[in-house]
């Protein structure tokens, strides 16, 4: 397989990224539906960023603009230095063996008619990547066994029946790397998959990642996962960006309020319920409209004047930990500590 | 002393597909205090929605109880009529599942529905009046502003619909509540209210809980007491802090492990080997030792009793039995 030499700076530049859908019907047909809210970020080469957030927040179109699935309204995305929208026939054929998908659902991404060998092997033939029989049965084995299929031969013959969830999401993924992808982007990959085999995914992912060099995309709802396998975590609000940093400054030290609240919301060991405290307000209902300040004023419980009078400001350019609140400066904010868990979880003799 | 308001002995029940017959649960045994929580932890094809559902008799028509006893305040459920079970249902035990918010009728107010769930219960209220001032004070129990009462459910964000859906099922005034992963399509701070909510009217109502969910943190969140299925078996029970701090089954022990926490080491993760298995092709012994990593030889010959290790707690498992593990 001949490897593309890789320019050096990110492996994607998004520039005011927005993307905008037609509503078809209801009180408010005509006024364009906001999905992504001009967005700029970066990722660098062989990085793993995690975007983050509720549903309807954007995460997974932003995720389809960027990898050229949902046609951008406004701005633009660089991939290895070359504009996605400018780029003539060959070329966008050789970026989409550049950028793979696995998605959510891996039971209804699978033809039933067609086995493991049909499934891994057939990027390579639409790409034209083998040059043998022999070849291609060499490079389906050496990713299946990659993916944790051993020994990998004896999976060719198995159809998608034959296969647990974990396996069949451990194939898609296999599919999507045989053709050696630059970027690789996860929308939610172990969401439908049982607690004890997601281990298992991430850690096929972890490993590629390493061994290919893979620059991934992953999102997720869960910030314990992105936690786990995000090098930079971004945090999505109605659209927007609202915090980005690393894992652990997002996790340990969040510095906009949401991302507070997504923290003290997520169900740990610790347990007790009712002594906990979430700082965010109302149901989420008002927020639909449409306020020139910040959009999660109306449910901040930081929230000032100046934040509905203010736009913030963008945040995912650069490196280093951004947030757009306002007021991220003046107020403090609690993440989770490392200690946190094994203080409530006591001693395991007790 | 609590009085036991549910107690479940040896419940057994198989679902028949085509000439097979698929033993979904497996003489399962616990018991439910008034007042109390217990949750039910499992993953896909444990059991745990069968439990839920043969509880108040719902069901369906290809499953079938084989074997066992459920006792409700002092009455047979498993030897009740239909038209028993009917009454029981809502007035005794209420039920919300995870599509309950999406059991609204898209035509009309939410209020309406509320009395109209109100008013299917006799004795509960007098006239249409009474039941809209009640329905009110129900939507406002579970924080749905007077606002919105009038409005429809489109109108409403999942996680309120679901608060209403909860609001429903309390119409009959029930002293116990099954929750069949009520929040599980929910995001995180919608979670996390609705589970703030059924906390609050377990001290408010002093209702009972039985709380089903594959996720162990909403489990350790808001229960006092779990259960822990595997392959259709209750193969572990405790208190939530026995459960999660002093696990005795293998699997329990690594499934604790594996959940993800924001604690944990970064790009650390735990998961148990292989997949749970399907019903219909269980491995001989115990179902779990083909992913067990403390397995003696008997595991894959003879299946594990339940091994009582104090009141409430038990594990079913050859290794606790044997007393290897401490």
């Amino acid at each position: 397989m001949t490897s593309v030499v890789a320019a050096p700076g990110p492996i994607i530049r998004a520039r005011d990224l927005a993307v905008e859908f037609e509503r078809r019907g209801g009180r408010r047909r005509g006024d364009p539906l906001r999905a992504v809210d001009e967005v700029s970020l970066d990722i660098g080469k062989g990085e793993t960023l995690c975007i983050v957030g509720e549903s309807g927040s954007g995460k997974t179109t932003l995720v389809r603009a960027i990898g050229g699935l949902v046609p951008l309204t406004s701005g633009s995305v660089q991939f290895d230095g070359a504009e996605m929208v400018k780029l003539g026939r060959a070329a966008r054929r050789q970026l989409r063996r550049r950028i793979q998908y696995v998605f959510q659902d891996p039971y209804e991404s699978l033809s039933p008619r067609r086995n493991v060998f049909d499934v891994v092997s057939e990027p390579l033939r639409v790409h034209r990547l083998a040059r043998s029989r022999q070849d291609l049965e060499k490079h389906v084995a050496e990713v299946l066994s990659q993916c944790g299929f051993e020994p990998a031969t004896e999976y060719f013959d198995r159809y998608p029946h034959e296969l647990s969830g974990g396996q069949r999401q451990r194939l898609l993924i296999a599919a999507a790397v045989v053709i050696r992808p630059d970027l690789l982007i996860a929308d939610e990959p172990v969401s439908m998959l049982d607690v004890s085999v997601r281990a298992e995914i991430l850690g096929v992912l972890k490993d590629l990642q390493a061994s290919y060099k893979l620059s991934m995309i992953f999102v997720t709802h869960d910030l314990a996962i992105a936690w786990s396998i995000g090098d930079a975590i971004a945090v999505m609000y109605q659209g927007l960006l609202v915090e980005y940093g690393t894992a652990e400054e997002i996790i340990r030290s969040p510095r906009h309020p949401y991302t507070q609240a997504l923290l003290q919301a997520l169900p740990d060991s610790e347990g007790a319920m009712g002594l906990r405290e979430l700082s965010i307000r109302g149901d989420g209902l008002d927020s639909d409209r449409v306020s020139s300040g910040c959009r999660f004023e109306p449910r901040c419980p930081y929230a000032q004047a100046i934040c509905t009078q203010q736009r913030p400001p963008n945040v995912g350019l650069g490196t280093d930990h951004q947030s757009a609140c306002l007021r991220a400066e003046e107020i403090s904010l609690k993440g989770v500590s490392a200690g946190a868990a094994s203080e409530a979880r006591g001693d395991p003799g007790d | 002393m609590t009085m036991t308001l549910l107690s479940v002995d040896g419940l057994s029940v198989q679902y028949r597909q085509g000439r097979q017959r698929l033993q979904a649960l497996d003489r399962a045994s616990f018991e439910v205090s008034e007042g109390s929580r217990l949750g039910v932890l499992g993953e896909s094809g444990s059991g745990k929605s069968t439990l839920a559902l043969a509880i108040p008799g719902l069901l369906p028509p290809n499953a079938e109880v084989t074997a066992g006893t459920v006792m409700f305040d002092g009455r047979s459920l498993t030897g009740a009529s239909a038209k028993e079970l009917e009454q029981v249902r809502g007035r005794d035990i209420g039920m919300v599942f995870q599509a309950a918010m999406n059991s609204l009728d898209p035509l009309r107010p939410v209020i309406s529905q509320v009395m109209e769930a109100l008013m299917a219960h006799p004795g509960v209220v007098e006239n249409r009046a009474a039941a809209r001032k009640r329905a009110a004070e129900f939507l406002r129990m579970v924080d749905i502003r007077d606002q919105y009462h009038s409005m429809y459910p489109h109108e409403y964000s999942g996680g309120m619909r679901q608060r209403v859906a909860i609001a429903m099922s309390l119409a009959g005034g029930p002293r116990l509540l099954i929750a069949d992963e009520p929040v599980t399509a929910l995001d995180v701070i919608t979670q996390f209210q609705i589970l703030g909510l059924l906390d609050r009217l377990k001290q408010e109502l002093g209702l009972a809980l039985i709380f089903v969910s594959h996720d162990l943190g909403v489990i350790a969140s808001i229960c006092d007491e779990a259960i822990v299925m595997y392959a259709g078996r209750i193969v572990e029970r405790g208190t939530v802090h026995e459960v999660l701090h002093q696990p005795k089954h293998p699997y329990t022990e690594m499934l604790v492990q594996a959940m993800p926490r924001l604690t944990s080491t970064r790009g650390e993760f735990f998961g148990i080997p292989g997949s749970p298995p399907s019903l219909s092709s269980l491995p001989p012994g115990c179902p779990f030792h083909p992913r067990c990593p403390a397995v003696l030889a008997k595991c894959s010959a003879e299946e594990p009793e339940d091994t009582v290790l104090g009141p409430g707690r038990a594990a079913r498992c050859h290794v606790v039995a044997a007393g290897v593990r401490s």
